[in-house]
């Protein structure tokens, strides 16, 4: 859902997360500790779709963790629909979507897809149950896959079967740590164009984390660029480009001066 | 293995088959011909006594008439051996997961099995025998014992593989941790669990020989003491072929076992990454 789409600012849009002075110090009591995030403030909305970039080691991960109540902050808060990320991660409102697939090999593409249902209590041999899985499957496009086993299939392959585990319990927030940074080239720019077809059909609020400038502008609503040690929101920039976005995007004067002044950001941090 | 993932629906054709078991026992079959060769060479160009060492075809020869008596004492030995290995297995392996799970009770007691392992079992075989008599218990508890502490640290090393990515996503997924237990750190745990089923079989054949040694009046064991008393070689040889037959066998099922239940090892190293 863009700004023109919906006619208004987003300030006035509903606000689904609000990190709040949020830092996270490792190994606080050892001889090192890693001031890994520093006095983070970020509000994201409704069906926002925000990208976090940075140098590595500047505290995406841990950013995203904290979200998913994977880790807790040493300071400050959380608010995920004016709940902690523990309730929101226990109500099932969250996916998290790792840099690696984690499929589970002694399951086959539709039992890992059928997890997370699982977990929650569903009866895996009820046909809505089953019915619900097939669908998500296909809309990953791996209809013809679903009894295969993983070890069968190719990284891109593997990663959406990931997206479709994340996706099939029909959670609320999407928190994506470079789910594609694995993938080759092509592989990563063709699960990209999937992910923005999927953003662009079943909205979801979505913080991705990313390396790749060109695509957290081709794909975002906001980029926010963090800077390491301590990792520090830097800079944080509106992408004011038309929504259904599609390669045409990629051609536009603003894409391209966007994507050059954050190269620019992204370039100048890692040089201090 | 390798190619596992290239072309899962032909099923190869036995005469492909049995060109392939050809191909993997060729040169093992071929050693043991020329071993068993240079054996009775030896023994023929020296002289060697019987008593000393008879020649391969002496031994297979003499079993003629003994089958009755050996399957007796066989029946006995394999039956110490299969409770010994079954109450250890399951002893350790419960044990293993237990402290796999529970952290501080790993730390409590696992130095103290560090200790007990290092001890030979030959040495609580007499109080096996104070405590139970001179019968077949303190042979199956010999057994046991052997079988119990590589099953153990087998099991913990198993239900410890799962990795952090796995264990965050089922934590993501709110799953609770039983369901952690039952449906990730069990899987992850086969093939280890596999591994000391498999070692535990030499082992519990050590066990249930040397308890019958100290404690048995049948098995093999008592057997090889009895030839071994008599100097009755060919006896003593039968016995440690019917063992080793035994072994052999009950080892290969359990291959066989594993690689029709885990058809996911091998081709992504067990656990849930790539
Ligand atoms: N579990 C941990 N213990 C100690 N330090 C950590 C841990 N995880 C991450 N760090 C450190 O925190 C910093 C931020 O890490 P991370 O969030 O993974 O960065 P990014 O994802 O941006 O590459 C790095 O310096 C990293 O070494
Ligand atoms: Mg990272």
């Amino acid at each position: 859902m863009s700004l023109d789409e919906t006619g208004k600012s987003t300030t006035d849009r509903e606000r689904r997360i609000d990190i709040d002075g949020v830092s996270k110090i490792y190994g606080i009591d050892t001889a090192n500790p890693v001031r890994a995030l520093e006095d983070i403030n970020i509000d994201i909305y409704e069906n926002e779709f925000v990208s976090v970039i940075g140098p590595s080691g500047c505290g995406k991960t841990t950013l995203l963790k904290c979200l998913g109540d994977i880790i807790q902050p040493t300071n400050g808060e959380i608010r995920i629909d004016n709940g902690s990320a523990a309730d929101a991660r226990q109500r099932n409102q969250v996916s998290f979507f790792f840099q690696e697939d984690v499929l589970l090999p002694w399951r086959t593409v539709m039992e890992n897809v059928l997890l997370p249902l699982e977990i929650q209590g569903a009866d895996t041999s009820d046909s809505a149950v089953r019915q619900q899985a097939k669908d998500t499957i296909e809309t990953v496009g791996l209809s013809g896959f679903k009894d295969n086993s993983p070890q069968q299939l190719s990284g891109g392959m593997r990663q959406r079967v990931a997206l479709a585990r994340g996706f099939v319990y029909d959670p609320k927030i999407f928190l994506m740590d470079e789910p594609f940074a694995a993938l080759d080239e092509l592989t990563r720019r063709k699960m990209n164009r999937e992910l923005l077809r999927i953003h662009q059909e079943i909205q979801k609020t979505t913080v991705f984390v990313t390396h790749h400038i060109a695509e957290a502008v081709w794909l975002s609503d906001r980029v926010i660029v963090l800077s390491p040690l301590p990792g520090e929101v830097h800079d944080m920039v509106e992408i004011d480009l038309p929504r259904p976005r599609n390669e045409d995007t990629r051609g536009l004067q603003e894409f391209v001066e966007y994507e050059e002044s954050l190269t620019e950001t992204v370039m100048a941090l890692d040089d201090e | 293995m390798a190619t596992d993932t290239t072309d899962m629906a032909t099923t190869p054709t036995l005469g492909r088959k049995i060109a392939g078991v050809i191909d993997d026992y060729k040169y093992p079959v071929g050693f043991l011909l020329f071993f068993l060769g240079v054996w009775t060479l030896g023994v023929r160009a020296y002289s060697v006594p019987t008593y000393v060492l008879p020649a391969p075809a002496e031994i297979v020869l003499s079993f003629e008439g003994e089958l009755g008596n050996l399957w007796g004492h066989t029946t006995v030995t394999l039956y110490e051996a299969f409770l010994g290995w079954v109450l250890g297995n399951v002893v350790g392996i419960s044990l293993g997961a237990v402290m796999a799970e529970f952290q501080t009770l790993k730390r409590s007691i696992y130095p103290y099995m560090v200790v007990l392992r290092s001890l030979p079992v030959i040495a609580f075989a007499p109080l096996l025998i104070i405590w139970m008599g001179i019968n077949q218990g303190p042979i199956i508890a010999a057994a046991t014992i052997t079988t119990f502490f590589p099953s153990l640290v087998n099991s913990i090393a198993g239900f410890s593989s799962t990795d952090e990515l796995a264990r965050e996503l089922m934590h993501s997924l709110n799953a609770s941790r039983w369901e952690v237990f039952r449906k990730v750190k069990l899987y992850n745990a086969f093939p280890y669990i596999f591994s000391a089923l498999r070692i535990s079989v030499a082992l519990t054949f050590v066990g249930a020989v040397v308890g019958e040694w100290l404690a048995g009046n049948q098995g093999l064991g008592y057997l090889i003491l009895v030839a071994n008393n008599q100097l009755a070689t060919l006896l003593l040889f039968r016995a440690l072929l019917v063992i080793g037959i035994f072994s052999t066998a009950w080892f290969g099922l359990l291959v066989l076992v594993e690689s029709y239940l885990i058809d996911w090892e091998n081709q992504s190293g067990g656990g849930a990454t790539r």
